[in-house]
């Protein structure tokens, strides 16, 4: 019985998600990390996005896109279209996009050229909801939530 | 404009293949007599804010209609990357505030997300029951007082790609979806259960709840939704994962 319970529980209580999941574009079970200057920062609804260039070591510059929480949630912590500057160094981690040829992030987190993490910039522990001290969404849905 | 006629087509070209077009038996009912204004048994004025467990069906119970939309909906076909606004009950899941405003007669619900409003008509004011003209993505709510409890009956909902399970795999709504959300104030607990129905989709009812708190904070601005970035993430989705050569 027992167990019976846990698996109706188990059913009955799959997260909500909202706007967009993240999973359909980005692999969740990758990790890329790449430091670059800030092109341009878009602070746009549904989800602001940050292009960032990025040199590799023969030189050759890409630009990806660093795409965001929602930005009415952002805003709530301070976010702004004046959080970035171009010019500007970032490093930013997060799972990188799934379709090949592409240079996609969904941010976990975005640090200044000091090192020093941008608090809200990403989910889980950095989200803006955390920030705030309100219900994460990650705690009320299927996770791989990216609203 | 050709991504509202491609979105356009599909739905038709959908709801055609399943046969489920809009009920027209809805007649205008007479308007009822305006009894005289009574305040509300529960003050649910104010900005609200998720707090607590959310519960959400798992697996909906899909007939094969349901089934077979199932499987020809594919992500890139969302109407949310069009900025279409999402709809309950699944608005109520996303974590943003809402507020209400308690008229004598109505309460306006306004959500962060997406910047929806809706009106809820309240039984016994005269206000005409929902007829065909009424259909819309947000439908056409009708709400009522039992005991402390407010009711909220929604239908004539436009067929929505996304609106059964607007997260993939999606499952589209027919005109049949009905949602019936009951909220209910115990001190600042507010909970409210949402059961939606589909009876062109689903052979039973499914059920959502949620629970909100008050908040001083405001209904946060929304600004306009940008269709080139709403849709810019679907670039990054492998064409091997795309049903029916859609790309």
């Amino acid at each position: 019985m027992r167990t019976l319970i846990l698996l109706v529980t188990a059913v009955f209580t799959a997260p909500v998600l909202a706007h967009h999941a993240e999973a359909p574009f980005y692999d969740m079970n990758r990790n890329v990390s790449i430091k670059g200057v800030v092109t341009k920062w878009q602070f746009r609804n549904p989800h602001p996005f940050l292009f960032v260039e990025v040199a590799d070591e023969k030189g050759v510059k890409r630009e990806w896109t660093i795409e965001f929480v929602g930005a009415v949630r952002l805003a709530k912590v301070g976010w702004s279209a004046k959080t970035f500057t171009p010019g500007e160094v970032v490093t930013v981690s997060g799972h990188p996009s799934r379709a090949p040829g592409t240079y996609g992030i969904s941010s976990a987190s975005v640090a200044r050229a000091d090192g020093k993490i941008i608090p809200g910039s990403g989910r889980g522990g950095n989200s803006p909801e955390l920030l705030r001290g309100a219900v994460p969404p990650e705690s009320r849905g299927r996770g791989q939530s990216n609203p | 404009m050709r991504r509202v006629v491609r979105a356009t087509v599909v739905a038709t070209v959908l709801l055609a293949a399943v046969g489920c077009a809009p009920a027209g038996s809805d007649e205008a009912a007479p308007a009822a007599a305006a009894p005289a204004a009574a305040p509300p048994p529960v003050n649910l004025a104010g900005v609200w804010t998720r707090d607590g467990r959310t519960t959400t069906p798992g697996e909906l119970p899909l007939n094969k209609r349901g089934l077979a939309l199932r499987e020809a909906i594919d992500e890139s076909l969302a109407p949310m990357y069009d900025c279409v606004p999402a709809t309950v009950p699944h608005i109520l899941g996303d974590p943003y505030n809402f507020s209400f405003e308690q008229q004598p007669d109505r309460l306006i619900q306004r959500f962060e997300k997406d910047a929806v409003t809706r009106t809820i008509w309240l039984e016994g004011h005269g206000h005409r029951q929902a007829t065909a003209s009424d259909y819309g993505v947000q439908g056409y709510s009708m709400g009522r007082w039992e005991g402390n409890t407010l009711v909220v009956e929604s239908s004539k909902f436009t067929f929505d790609p996304g609106g059964l399970e607007d997260k993939p795999p999606m499952v589209p709504s027919s005109t049949s979806k009905r949602v019936t959300e009951r909220y209910t104030r115990a001190g600042d607990t507010l909970t409210v259960e949402a059961v939606m129905e589909d009876k062109l989709m689903m052979t039973e009812p499914v059920t959502f709840s949620f629970q909100f708190k008050p908040t001083p904070d405001p209904i946060a601005d929304w600004p306009e939704c940008d269709p080139e970035q709403s849709r810019a993430p679907l670039q990054y989705l492998p064409v091997n994962q795309l049903k029916y050569g859609i790309r």
